[in-house]
């Protein structure tokens, strides 16, 4: 009898300090990513808002303004235009990586049309150019765009085409742009596409075949709703990317002719780096900060009613 | 569904870390917060005389190429030869815009890691000035022989472009202008002459006009007799060649809605649309327009001296140069770059005889050989070294007889993108001189009103 009393709070202490060894543990583990998350993400944001509310040059010490930096947004034409701009390009850029990354995913997961060692040749092929820093991928496709001395051109040329000024007029400088964007990203967009295809059981499609289902009936039957939480994942993403698209702008047309390709990242880059109005900027980067994190919650928000978890 | 919420916030907040420009500046307080120490108390210093066996450490924020580096470093040894204790740490930048090079200048005194010598250009001078980022000169000037021999080897325009209300804040160490660089071999087999140092805007088009080809007949053309330089720098002048300029005299009122300006506007257009003597100027990077200059494909290329160097390391030699052409007057633009004593240098003196090293006769000899820049001191600019390449370089500091500095407010680097960003809308034949000017007029109004 007084073994089991004497037993019963010993038992119960060391479960008790297990749990909190566990706790311990546990906090330890994550305090590395906490402690990252705080110095380099948290505390930037904090600061971001901090200068927003001032004028600073970064060489003088910043002064304290109020709201100022954001009235000073709704009288700002150029904050129109390359807000128009940002989305143009992102609605287009992301839907045209989402289509084309998806026709080459299925194209290349029809196992029987090709051997494999020539399917892991396009599949390295097509993601290449995510490998390649934008600044190098824009200055190739910089010559291809010359009016004058441009390969593009020069074969429009050949079907009697008058040479289009790519990167020199408004109408097509952002075009360019989205052109140079989607043949970047497709091949990681087709990869992570791949990846969700080669993950649908085959089973569906043998029973669908069973009764009588068509290629397209498959597709838009089993492929697509399969695929659906692999085709929001990349749409985040690209859309995430989308929105920061900056090098190739710079190093394509430096956001001209006037803003026509102008976006609105390169936009608060050049407030703060060029006309060292810091505080304007870090307005402008609060205001993009909470539209994205808008924009996703809505495509999450959204989603409930199109993507299917098996 | 919470948890995603969360998730997705640190996702979204580790994208926003990414765009970095946004985030990164310094959070802590910048360190010049503290009042920097005014000039006043910085011209009584240089009564001390300096000893040889002086301890201490001396800081320079630096720009330029690989050659400028290593002409600095050797610089910096002649100056520890007379003052063998002093540690010199050399922060150098290879930056390719000013923008850029200010950025970091700033970046580095927010963080409180400021220099003791800064090197700055005509671009920056009064924006430092503003900013406090130097002292005046002149009372240093003044008890050094060594710097007022320096002062009396340069020409005064060049003076008055480092200095701030009648102040010189920049010991003149190099500097560039804007010259029409012409192809001798593609004139000469044209049977062109050289035209006279007074040429005009219209012996230009003529010139240009008759050097404009299509050699192959396929309907387009492919030589051409003009690469036009398209950044601030190299449009400046036009406007100055035909009297005017961005803003008025005193770089406090913009004059972008001046008719010579909208005039001199309406004449590039033309260049390129209407007399059609050269492609449009968008993305013909500098480097590109070099190479295609000395094979022939441009007649003609506007340019400061830094050509050369480019010239020299490819044994292309059948080039020249003119004057600008003018159409009211004669006039080009120059911007020069000098040494200034950073205000919260507690070694001021020393960094005073650091800096006439890094512009003593010796060290801007070596920048001749680099190819680069124009010196400063007349006397080496017609030093043999200088005038070899090419026939006519003593144009070069020749020009500073009616060339002026480039229009440089504190608010330069605004002022030059809003100007250039209108003109895009001119060189692409999407709007008028006119529009363009007056759109470009209110801008910068309303940034000079702020």
């Amino acid at each position: 009898m007084s073994i089991t009393v004497q037993a019963e709070p010993k038992k119960q202490h060391r479960s008790l300090s297990d749990k909190k060894l566990e706790a311990i543990t546990g906090y330890l583990f994550i305090l590395p990513t906490v402690l990252g998350f705080v110095v380099f993400t948290l505390g930037p944001i904090i600061a971001t808002f901090y200068f927003s509310l001032t004028k600073y040059n970064m060489l003088k010490p910043p002064q304290y303004i109020g709201i100022e930096n954001y009235v000073d947004m709704l009288a700002d034409l150029r904050l129109l235009e390359v807000s128009r701009n940002t989305m143009v390009f992102s609605v287009s850029a992301v839907s045209l990586t989402i289509v084309f990354g998806l026709l080459m995913a299925v194209a290349l997961n029809q196992n029987l049309l090709l051997p494999s060692f020539i399917q892991n040749i396009f599949r390295s092929v097509y993601f290449f150019p995510i490998l390649v820093a934008m600044i190098y991928v824009a200055m190739i496709w910089q010559f291809w765009f010359h009016k004058d001395l441009g390969v593009i051109n020069y074969y429009l040329g050949l079907l009697h085409i008058e040479p289009i000024r790519w990167l020199g007029s408004s109408q097509w400088a952002l075009v360019s742009i989205i052109i140079v964007y989607v043949w970047k990203n497709v091949g990681f967009s087709m990869l992570i596409f791949l990846t969700g295809l080669q993950n649908i059981n085959k089973d569906y499609y043998e029973a669908a075949e069973l009764d009588g289902a068509g290629s397209l009936q498959k597709f838009f039957g089993i492929t697509l709703p399969l695929l659906s939480p692999t085709l929001l994942f990349t749409m985040i993403i690209n859309s995430i990317n989308a929105f920061q698209e900056f090098d190739s702008m710079i190093v394509l047309t430096g956001g001209g002719p006037g803003d026509a390709s102008r976006s609105l990242v390169l936009y608060i880059y050049e407030k703060a780096f060029r006309s060292f109005d810091m505080g304007y900027a870090s307005a402008l980067a609060m205001v993009l900060f909470l539209v994205i994190m808008i924009l996703t919650l809505v495509q999450l928000k959204l989603s409930q009613k199109w993507v299917h978890y098996e | 569904m919470f948890k995603k919420v969360i998730g997705l916030f640190f996702i979204l907040a580790l994208a926003l870390a990414a765009c970095g420009p946004v985030a990164t500046p310094v959070v802590e307080e910048p360190a010049t917060s503290e009042p920097t120490e005014s000039p006043a108390e910085a011209t009584e210093a240089p009564a001390t005389e300096l000893s040889p066996d002086i301890e201490a450490k001396l800081v320079i924020y630096d720009y330029g190429d690989t050659n400028d580096e290593a002409i600095r470093r050797e610089a910096i040894a002649r100056f520890n030869e007379k003052y063998p204790n002093v540690e010199v740490e050399l922060k150098f930048n290879t930056i390719t815009t000013w923008a850029e090079y200010l950025q970091q200048l700033g970046t580095q005194v927010a963080g409180g890691d400021a220099p003791d010598i800064v090197h700055l250009a005509t671009e920056g001078v009064k924006m430092a000035v503003d900013n406090e980022l130097a002292i005046p000169l002149d009372e240093y000037i003044a008890s050094s022989p060594d710097g007022q021999a320096l002062l009396d080897d340069v020409a005064p325009a060049m003076i008055d472009s480092l200095s701030a209300d009648g102040k010189l804040y920049f010991l003149p160490a190099a500097w560039n202008n804007m010259m029409i660089h012409y192809n001798t071999k593609v004139f000469e087999e044209a049977g062109i002459e050289r035209p006279s140092d007074d040429w005009t805007w219209d012996d230009f088009i003529a010139i240009a006009q008759q050097l404009t080809k299509d050699t192959d007949g396929d309907g387009k053309t492919d030589k051409w007799g003009f690469a036009m330089p398209y950044y601030f720098f190299g449009v400046t002048p036009w406007l100055y060649s035909n009297g005017t300029a961005a803003m008025n005299p005193e770089l406090t009122e913009s004059n972008l809605s001046d008719l010579a300006v909208i005039e001199t506007v309406q004449f590039l257009q033309d260049i390129v649309y209407e007399y059609k003597v050269a492609p449009d100027p968008f993305n013909t990077d500098p480097n590109a327009s070099s190479t295609l200059f000395a094979s022939g494909d441009f007649a003609m290329a506007g340019g400061g001296h830094w050509p050369i160097q480019f010239y020299m390391a490819n044994d292309f030699s059948d080039y020249d140069v003119l004057p600008w052409p003018q159409n009211k007057e004669k006039a080009t633009v120059f911007g020069a770059d000098g040494y200034g004593i950073y205000p919260g240098s507690e070694n001021k003196e020393l960094a005073f005889a650091l800096m006439l090293e890094l512009v003593s006769e010796e060290t801007l000899a070596e920048t001749v050989s680099a190819g680069v820049a124009i010196p400063a001191r007349r006397s080496v600019a017609e030093s043999p070294g200088f005038l070899a390449e090419p026939k006519n370089a003593q144009l070069f500091y020749g020009s500073l007889d009616y060339a002026k500095p480039v229009t440089a407010p504190p608010e330069y680097a605004e002022m030059s993108t809003i100007f250039m960003r209108w003109l895009d809308k001119v060189m692409a034949d999407e709007m008028s001189a006119e529009d363009a000017m007056k759109g470009a007029d209110e801008e910068l109004k309303a940034l000079l009103a702020k």
